[in-house]
């Protein structure tokens, strides 16, 4: 009887280890953020970097500074940032658009000049980032300022600025040039 | 007269023993958590500074002599070609120049792979080398301790390593670099 009530305990164990290899996600993809939230205009921090978003447009087409702008049949967003960098150096490596559906969108590399980029603490960059996004996607999206290095042991903390966009958005059919990236002491 | 129970565990004895193997086991797993969480954590702290070297003044450590040459803070330097103007940052800002020379006289040290990472700090914030100013001032030809094609490195052989910063204005007058050799010792650098 006893012998019995330790392997039922010990079948017990196994399935509720199972059971919670299969539900819990796994850390090293789903990893812990601290979000620091906020709209357009108002500022958003972490330890690290305060940022705040100034401008945002909806476009067609976006000027590169050479050739021919970029032009989509989607939607380009172009949103200005100021990210105001203390305590320690920001690479900016993760920086991303994402939807409300969860998608994500790097900033269009053409534009890297005028985008974020390595600030060291004390410096505020003044950035424009240019996302191409499908316009039924638009609805919420959000941009978000995400940690360079993030952890499985420990939260990650990430700025998240809703860029106030709401269905039906329009797509304006001008195009904008996005000024080179600039960088003041804070 | 006969002991029945010699030799054999009685069910009192066999519930201690389990309990001391659960104690154990317990025992044991608090300690590896203990161990395995302490070590990442042990390694975000800085190192101590195995030496502190003033301008002029020069340490051997693991088989390497290192000395501070140079401490400049300043709101502009040279450019690398003296026909161009003086390089500076954004208004309120200030540039530095730290070199130190090192002089390898260990043959265990390999030179290839003697790298090494500066940093400037005021005691709360990190600055590290910029890239902007790097490729922009006049600075010696090596940007890190190892050996390279641009900055050859021999044994006994003193070699001169230039790290440039960019740091507000305000932060200049109260910094103090770092240099921390990958698998080695750390310096502190004072002007």
């Amino acid at each position: 009887m006893t012998r019995a009530r330790g392997v039922l305990g010990l079948l017990g164990c196994l399935v509720l280890a199972l059971v919670l290899a299969v539900v819990v996600p796994d850390p090293a993809e789903d990893l812990r953020r601290r979000w620091s939230d906020a709209d357009v205009g108002a500022w958003a921090g972490t330890p690290d970097v305060v940022a705040r978003v100034t401008t945002v447009a909806v476009v067609r087409s976006a000027d590169r500074g050479y050739g021919d702008p970029l032009t989509t049949r989607d939607a380009l967003v172009v949103a200005t940032v100021d990210a105001a960098v203390r305590r320690q150096v920001v690479l900016f490596s993760h920086v991303y658009l994402v939807t409300a559906d969860g998608h994500e969108y790097a900033p269009r590399p053409e534009f890297v000049s005028a985008g974020l980029g390595l600030t060291q603490p004390g410096f505020t960059r003044r950035a424009t980032l240019v996302f191409e996004v499908p316009p039924d996607r638009l609805d919420r999206a959000a941009l978000v300022l995400d940690a360079d290095a993030a952890s499985v042991d420990a939260y990650a903390d990430a700025v998240r600025v809703d860029l106030g966009l709401r269905a039906p958005v329009r797509v304006s059919p001008e195009t904008v040039t996005p000024e080179p990236a600039t960088v003041t002491t804070t | 007269m006969t002991d029945t129970h010699a030799g054999t565990a009685t069910p009192r004895t066999g519930t201690r023993r389990r309990r001391v193997l659960v104690g154990v086991a317990v025992l044991a797993a608090l300690v590896v958590a203990l161990v395995s969480g302490w070590y990442p954590y042990a390694a975000l702290a800085p190192a101590a500074p195995a030496a502190t070297l003033h301008l002029g003044e020069s340490a051997e450590l693991d088989g390497v002599r290192y000395r501070l040459d140079r401490f400049v803070v300043a709101p502009a330097l040279p450019a690398q070609d003296a026909d161009d103007p003086a390089v500076a940052g954004p208004a309120g800002s200030a540039l530095v120049l730290v070199v130190v020379t090192q002089t390898v006289l260990d043959r265990s040290v390999h030179l290839d792979a003697h790298f090494c990472d500066a940093t400037l700090t005021d005691g709360s914030t990190v600055w590290e080398t910029d890239s902007d100013v790097t490729s922009l001032a006049a600075r010696p030809a090596a940007l890190g301790c190892a050996d390279s094609d641009t900055a050859p490195l021999r044994y006994d052989v003193p070699r001169e390593t230039g790290f440039t910063f960019l740091v507000p204005a305000t932060a200049g007058a109260r910094v103090s670099g770092r240099l921390s050799v990958t698998d080695g010792p750390t310096l502190a650098l004072l002007p």
